[in-house]
């Protein structure tokens, strides 16, 4: 059921209060002064001419000022302006705690194998790999448990992880098969996605995963094709470049793709590589992004890491001169909780049936949960990563981005504390003001 | 005043107003379609739903 939050109406501002979610910023290069309106509890963006700003700021100094109606409606309509009692730490807690404990979806991520046809120089899962490929009885017994949700699930979400999850192909047509079948029993939306290395991703394998559903694939690109052999190697030492780009090309034109560049500070140069030299030839199924690398369980070198206000720099040039559809992963998005590991209904499940909650840990006995066939044995465990609430940590309490950040990554609340921030002011503006520019570019052109 | 993007204030409509994936969007992403120009506010899609990780940039493992 739909749940309208803000089912009032500004009738007179002598009872508002402007919102602690607000970001405003000129815009640069126009004629008539206007200025972007961003805020991060409703996410909405806006343009305000310059009596308008003018108009609202006399408001926010003091909110006696008369306002003119319809701006009123407006500012109301985007959270700028809220109702004197509107407690909005306490709007976004409810959020946070309807995501995090929502029974309505199931969200499972599959590794098959741990097994994988690449070396990696930065791979995490270093060490935890394992010529193990997940038994009939593990696969009856993930079955099981999505059976045992059907009657309160809406949705049911896959993503085929691995290792290389493409190594065991079947495992992912069988277990595919029999959550359509409870699917369809039971009137479930499903939805799947696919973490590969792209290396046997070809036209066959393409059409196999078509048939599994597989809507979105996430596949690691990282340079050119010097700089790719070098770092993300096949087992057998061959080059993996030219097989991967012809991959891509072909998956591109059956289903999105997100190309990763794993960025730290010796290829700083690896998105703009791949983004030239890929542009002209995928279709517009295609984001590429950089990511940065991080050293989690020592797999690479701390000091070759960016920290996050660096990378946030890092990647402000690439953004800044992108088309509207890249720039636009930038736009935030309202956050209720922040990925699986504080979700009470997801679960990370490895080849052996172990169950966690974190894609990192995969592998790692120490921060495995329990397993498929008893559930969940250590309950502290579990909640390693829920336990923490943003909106009762003075530093996030204080913080803008609160409604779009939560917190940030939940093992960064834990790991790197200190170095967990995803945004930064300054950086935010430039994109929605660059966003902003763009749209209102195209939509005069169409 | 203009609205770029509309305002988000309604929870777990899934995708009713997504232009790329419509009524068949099956991410809770709390979010509207804030423009024709992209199919939606993080074309990743992935990391939509509360419920799994991210496969966009805010995933962090080293994949």
């Amino acid at each position: 059921m739909n749940v309208c939050v803000a089912n009032i109406h500004a009738s007179k501002e002598k009872n508002m209060k402007p919102s602690k979610y607000n970001f405003f910023k000129k815009i640069p290069n126009l004629s008539s002064e206007e200025y972007v309106a961003y805020n991060s509890y409703s996410n909405a963006l806006a343009i305000l001419s310059a009596e308008e700003y003018i108009e609202y700021k006399k408001f926010e100094e003091n909110n006696t000022v008369h306002l003119d109606e319809e701006l009123l409606k407006n500012l109301f309509k985007g959270n700028f302006i809220v109702k004197d009692e509107t407690d909005e730490i306490e709007l976004i807690r409810e959020r946070m705690m309807q995501a995090r404990y929502n029974s309505t979806s199931l969200g499972l991520t599959i590794a098959p194998t741990l097994n994988c046809n690449f070396r990696c120089a930065y791979c995490y899962e270093k060490g935890c790999e394992k010529d193990e490929w997940m038994s009939d009885t593990i696969q009856e017994n993930i079955v099981e448990c999505v059976k045992s949700c059907a009657a309160t699930i809406n949705n049911l979400q896959i993503t085929w992880y691995g290792g290389e999850p493409l190594l065991a192909i079947n495992i992912i047509e069988n277990l595919t098969r029999l959550f359509k079948k409870i699917c369809q029993e039971f009137n479930i939306k499903y939805a799947a996605s696919i973490v590969t290395n792209g290396y046997l991703l070809d036209f066959n394998m393409i059409q196999r995963l078509i048939a599994c559903d597989v809507t979105y694939c996430q596949i690691t690109i990282d340079g050119d094709r010097e700089e790719h052999n070098m770092r993300r190697p096949h087992v057998s030492g061959v080059d993996t470049y030219d097989t991967i780009v012809q991959n891509v090309c072909e998956a591109s034109r059956y289903f999105r793709v997100g190309i990763r560049v794993n960025i730290d500070k010796d290829n700083k140069d690896a998105i703009f590589n791949v983004k030239n030299s890929l542009t002209k030839v995928l279709t517009e199924n295609v984001v590429i992004y950089p990511a940065p690398i991080r050293s989690n369980y020592d797999c690479y070198l701390e000091e070759s890491c960016f920290k996050s206000i660096e990378f946030l720099e890092f990647e402000q040039d690439y953004y800044t001169s992108s088309d509207l559809k890249t720039i636009m992963t930038k736009y935030p998005r309202q956050q209720g909780n922040s990925c699986c590991a504080d979700s009470l209904n997801a679960y990370v499940i490895n080849s052996n049936g172990d169950l966690y909650k974190c894609w990192s840990d995969i592998g790692r006995k120490k921060f495995c949960i329990g397993n498929i066939r008893e559930g969940i044995i250590d309950r502290t465990k579990a909640i390693r990563y829920s336990k923490y609430d943003p909106t009762r940590d003075p530093n996030c309490v204080a913080c803008k981005f609160l409604p779009i950040c939560m917190g940030g990554c939940p093992r960064d609340v834990i790991e790197r504390p200190n170095d967990r921030c995803p945004y930064f002011d300054e950086l935010h503006k430039q994109y929605m003001v660059k966003i902003a520019e763009i749209m209102t570019r195209d939509n005069s052109l169409n | 005043m203009k609205y770029l993007i509309q305002p988000t204030l309604k929870q777990g409509s899934i995708g009713t107003n997504c232009y790329g994936f419509k009524e068949s969007c099956p991410y809770l992403c709390l979010s509207y379609c804030p423009t024709k120009a992209v199919n939606c506010p993080r074309p990743l899609g992935v990391g939509f739903s509360p419920t799994a990780n991210d496969s966009g940039e805010e995933n962090n493992v080293n994949k």
